[in-house]
């Protein structure tokens, strides 16, 4: 009668045990889970952000001051764009003047990710006439 | 019983902790977006007021006919009395408008739009003001950080000038002033100037009649008048001769440059800086 009541005793702390690590399991999957979900949906690299922004502002104007922009030639403007544009980043720019002539350089727009649009004013001068531009221009990861 | 219970809590405080730390990198992160909106704001209206103020000072370079250079802590200004500066305005308003109408956000405001031009010299509050109707260069000086002028003309007909003021260790200012034609010299004169004294100097015998070229000290004012009453073009040269400071820079203060996001109720609003560098 002892040697039963003993076996029964072990088999109900061991379901007890069995029990307790299921639950403790579940409660620390359940946290774990909430917890990465968290941390995925905060996972936005905004420094990143902040260099395409950059960036994105000081390409245009080293090509403002360097006097490309002032050429209104695409293939010029894109030939110096990619000679400065570090690797790994992508650049479109469209001038359009107040004459409305309109020159764009070659780049499809993603949209999956982010893309920085910033604009930059800017004065075409000559020996003969001054004249107004923008520029707009897009800035992506590639 | 009690090794598993402990067992429990403890898994479950360590779960707890690791969501707590979650919780924090989310919020840190939510706050992330804020801040990279308020940066990135910041950085296209910086951006977008030194594109506009680049292109005041190139509009300016090309139509103003006037040369400004700095050489150290000394500003030149090469001008022309009277000059004409129609067609620098003209040039502006029309980046007024264009800057208005096609970039939203950039607003060009010259709040002087007659022909007469003045520049502030900064941090050093000197104005250099010419009315060409007047015929007149007036520069307003502030003692406290000015070392001294140089100013010299010439009239193209081989007419020139050079007024020479340097402060020395007494406090007042000794002014030379030396002017010369191809058949020899007109003035030759020096006096020292000091808080209250006032001294005009006058060039006679220039071309156009009764012309002359009056200059004019004023302490009390603290203003120096270069008038051209000759019937000709005089060309200016002035060097501004400065105090050490961390920047220097030529600013006009009737042409300023406004930008607004008007949705982040953020603006920027300041005088057009011609020129300028930092030590």
């Amino acid at each position: 009668m002892n040697q039963y009541l003993n076996s029964y005793s072990g088999n109900k702390k061991g379901i007890v045990l069995s029990l307790d690590a299921a639950i403790a399991v579940v409660i620390v999957s359940i946290i774990v889970i909430i917890a990465t979900t968290y941390i995925t949906k905060s996972n936005n690299d905004y420094t990143s952000r902040m260099q395409l922004v950059k960036l994105g502002n000081d390409m245009v104007a080293v090509l403002d001051y360097g006097g490309a922009l002032n050429t209104l030639n695409s293939d010029v403007i894109s030939s110096k764009m990619n000679n400065i544009l570090p690797i790994g980043y992508n650049m479109k720019i469209r001038i359009e003047t107040n004459s409305s002539r309109i020159v764009e350089t070659i780049g499809i727009i993603p949209e999956d990710r982010y893309v920085f649009a910033g604009r930059r004013l800017f004065v075409i001068t000559n020996s003969t006439d001054t004249s107004y531009a923008k520029a707009r221009f897009w800035i992506w990861n590639k | 019983m009690k090794k598993g219970i402990l067992l429990s809590l403890g898994l479950t405080l360590v779960a707890l902790i690791i969501l707590g730390l979650a919780v924090l990198i989310y919020n840190d992160s939510s706050k992330n977006i804020e801040r990279f909106n308020t940066l990135s704001l910041f950085e296209r209206l910086n951006a977008e007021y030194l594109s506009a103020e680049k292109g005041i000072s190139r509009i300016f370079n090309v139509n103003s006919n006037v040369n400004l250079s700095l050489n150290g802590f000394n500003i030149t200004i090469q001008d022309a009395i009277p000059n004409n500066y129609t067609n620098l305005k003209d040039k502006l308003m029309l980046f007024r408008d264009y800057a208005g109408d096609n970039f939203a956000n950039t607003k060009i405001t010259l709040s002087d739009t007659t022909n007469s031009i003045k520049f502030t010299v900064n941090p050093h509050l000197i104005n250099y003001t010419q009315i060409p109707s007047n015929k007149k260069i007036i520069i307003n000086y502030n003692k406290l950080n000015f070392l001294g002028l140089n100013f010299n003309f010439n009239t193209g007909n081989s007419t020139v000038g050079t007024i020479a003021w340097q402060e020395f260790d007494g406090g007042a200012f000794p002014v030379s002033i030396s002017i010369a034609n191809s058949t020899g010299s007109l003035i030759q004169d020096s006096k020292n100037i000091d808080m209250t004294d006032e001294w005009e100097v006058r060039v006679n015998g220039l071309p156009g009649g009764e012309g002359r070229i009056k200059v004019e000290f004023d302490n009390d004012d603290k203003e120096i008048t270069i008038e051209n009453d000759a019937n000709i073009l005089v060309n200016s040269k002035t060097e501004i001769l400065l105090n050490k400071s961390d920047y220097l820079s030529l600013t006009d203060p009737s042409t300023k440059i406004s930008v607004n996001f008007s949705e982040a109720k953020l603006s920027k609003v300041q005088n057009a800086r011609l020129l300028y560098s930092y030590y």
